[in-house]
């Protein structure tokens, strides 16, 4: 908004400097084609006082000044010029034609008419040929006042806009200062304060209500609503501006409803405590006009809350399953700590036991110890029993949150701008090539899950990032068979060679893979999740341009 | 020697208890096992030469280990210097310090007797200089 504002009047102050060119062109054309008072010479030097003291009057921003120096100018111009010539009337109403673009805040037309009429009559007086009044004399005054009128209507329009535009800037004042709450009730507070202070209407709150299968339910209110009447009311389809002629009661008290406006599903009611106010049809529609583009904006505002709330709901789901399956793992954690107890305490006997340490005692505690050593064998026995169900409790996939369950069915394309867009984000889109995308290849679906896919692309990615010496490539093949290449040029190719070859072999095993899932996290986990997925995966070193490669190709299509 | 063990699950430590018992007491230790809270009364506490809590006790008591600790400390903070926690959380050193039972031992499960009988010791030794009259 500030930013349309300072491009608009930037524009006003170019429009003010071309407006005095044209002031000046228009001068000299006259002064050429017409007798004049004073010598041309003189006409010329004030030409140049003239845009000096606007240069002055601009800088020092007196915009009311500088339509007085214009006016001098037209003044010294048309004085003992026949007025009613055509090309001399219409320098004289120059001004009025270009009021809509007045930098000044206070632009007041009448204040434009005054100078035109006063000047009209002085031109009029000191005209060689017209001294009284005659019906060319009534007819330019009344065609000054209907040009004035004209131009005033303009002017309430401008004023409308200019006071949308405020709000709409306060607006967004108090949307950038927004956090988590939401910030639409600050919204309609603001929109009171100012029909207060524009039109002195008393309102006490604004209250949006969503209508749901014919009935009203509160949406959002400037003032906190725990009770309202407005749900019993059948909500009429044609409902607008008007307000509801139905008594509403809110907050247990009976308040009412002096302006409405509906926009789709929903309905804002401004809501007086006082009977009696009333608003005229002008301000009415003045009010209107001005809310219902912020209300537009206000619904947008709901509707993207209520978009973000469901996304952060359907995050959260996900995340409260993942969070109980970590507090799982803690607990069970604790059950094992406890469970190991029996064991580390037949450990520590057996051993004291067969280095014959317990033969120092009598006979009646060593065949304590004996009695107690076979109870923990049992005991021992028992806790590693439980231990290894517990443990294929956690191992079994069906209850591990992090292993992808659901799969949705995905274009190439789809899949494309999916990886694309976390390319993006380290690497360069020229580094992006394509080969066999027809319209019917590209539409080719997989069956897939979304969150594995980032997951797989930004493992890789990373890795990407850390390991490259540059000349990073991605590569769709969308044949049959969509294929996926990486290919980054390999830092230190020399020294890690042989370490990242000893890695791509053991990546490669398919006879191996258990034991590279238990011994490290990065690629392998990356392969784990490509099975999960049905996407084979092969890594290589192109030895000659030392670039290390990872083929992903996917598999399955529907 | 009077010993209370507040403990959810008695066969995973009673052996060991029962071992330390024999090899370094002479079987002179006597045992009382709770699992639950209400089992033994506030005013009880100070009968016992030591007390092992363990922090997550049966579903049936009305206080977990902490609550205990606080009723101790409640009732006569001296009780607090016989007391020792034992549990199988890593978590609980760091709670102990910030409700304020930084000086209350913590034995970490799993447990055998010679890890009881260290700490019992240790334990002991500090109590009998505390009971020892200024010089």
């Amino acid at each position: 908004m500030r930013y349309f504002k300072r491009t608009d009047l930037i524009h006003k102050y170019l429009t003010s400097v071309l407006f005095r060119i044209i002031l000046l062109s228009y001068s000299f054309f006259l002064i050429s084609i017409q007798d004049n008072i004073f010598d041309f010479y003189i006409y010329i030097i004030y030409f140049f006082v003239y845009i000096a003291i606007y240069i002055y009057l601009l800088i020092k921003k007196w915009a009311v000044v500088r339509t007085v120096n214009d006016y001098i100018l037209i003044f010294i111009i048309l004085l003992f010029k026949n007025i009613y010539l055509p090309y001399n009337i219409i320098f004289l109403l120059i001004p009025l034609f270009n009021s809509p673009n007045h930098t000044s805040e206070k632009r007041n037309n009448w204040f434009l008419f005054l100078f035109t009429i006063i000047l009209f009559l002085l031109l009029h007086f000191k005209n060689p040929n017209h001294s009284s009044f005659d019906t060319s004399t009534y007819f330019t005054l009344v065609a000054i006042l209907v040009l004035t009128i004209i131009s005033h209507f303009e002017l309430s329009r401008a004023r409308l806009f200019k006071d949308t535009f405020n709000i709409y800037q306060d607006i967004d004042d108090v949307a950038k200062k927004a956090n988590n709450t939401t910030m639409i009730p600050e919204i309609y507070k603001l929109i009171i304060s100012k029909i207060k202070e524009k039109f002195n209407i008393d309102i006490k709150q604004i209250t949006c209500f969503e209508v749901i299968k014919g009935k009203a339910k509160i949406k959002n209110s400037s003032l906190f609503v725990y009770s309202s009447s407005i749900d019993s009311i059948d909500i009429k389809s044609n409902l607008n501006i008007n307000p509801l002629t139905t008594k509403i009661n809110i907050n247990g008290q009976e308040v009412y409803n002096i302006l409405t406006v509906k926009i789709d599903k929903f309905i804002f009611l401004f809501i007086s405590d006082n009977e009696n106010t009333e608003i005229s049809i002008r301000n009415k529609l003045y009010i209107y006009e001005v809310v219902l583009l912020i209300f537009e904006k206000i619904v947008n505002i709901i509707e993207n809350e209520e978009e973000l709330f469901k996304q952060k709901q359907k995050q959260n789901k996900v995340l409260t399953s993942k969070q109980h399956y970590v507090l799982e793992i803690m607990k069970s954690t604790h059950f094992i700590s406890n469970k190991l107890g029996p064991i580390k305490n037949f450990l520590t006997l057996q051993t004291d036991y067969d280095n014959g340490s317990f033969k120092m005692y009598d006979k009646d505690a060593y065949a304590e110890i004996r009695k107690v050593k076979k109870e923990e064998t049992k005991r021992a026995k028992t806790s590693l029993k439980k231990i290894s169900e517990k443990i294929d409790l956690l191992l079994n996939k069906d209850a591990n949150p992090f292993i992808p369950t659901s799969v949705i069915s995905m274009k190439y394309k789809a899949i494309f701008m999916h990886v694309k867009r976390i390319w993006l984000i380290d690497f360069s889109e020229n580094d992006i090539k394509i080969k066999n995308a027809t319209d019917t290849n590209v539409d080719i679906k997989i069956v897939t899950n979304n969150e594995v896919l980032e997951l797989i692309f930004t493992d890789l990615l990373t890795n990407m990032t850390k390991y490259s010496a540059g000349s990073n490539v991605l590569t769709f093949d969308f044949s049959k068979d969509l294929r996926i290449t990486l290919a980054n040029k390999i830092k230190d190719f020399s020294i890690v060679y042989k370490t990242l070859d000893k890695t791509v072999n053991d990546f490669n095993n398919n006879n191996k893979l258990e034991i590279n899932k238990r011994n490290s996290f990065g690629l392998p986990h990356v392969r784990e999740l490509c099975e999960q997925l049905n996407i084979d995966t092969i890594l290589k070193i192109d030895v000659k341009k030392e670039l290390f490669i990872t083929e992903l190709s996917f598999k399955g299509n529907v | 020697m009077n010993i209370l063990i507040f403990e959810n699950e008695i066969v995973e430590v009673e052996n060991a208890f029962k071992m330390l018992n024999i090899l370094y007491y002479k079987s002179k230790l006597v045992y009382r096992y709770e699992t639950s809270s209400q089992d033994v009364k506030v005013e009880e506490y100070k009968t016992f030469d030591l007390i092992f809590i363990d922090i997550d006790l049966s579903v049936k008591s009305e206080k977990d280990g902490f609550g205990i600790l606080n009723d101790i400390k409640k009732h006569n903070t001296e009780i607090l210097k016989k007391v020792v926690v034992l549990t199988g959380s890593n978590l609980m050193r760091k709670k102990l310090d910030s409700d304020g039972y930084k000086d209350v031992p913590l034995i970490q499960k799993p447990v055998d007797y010679k890890d009881i009988n260290k700490l019992m010791k240790e334990k002991l030794n500090q109590l009998s200089k505390n009971n020892k009259p200024d010089s």
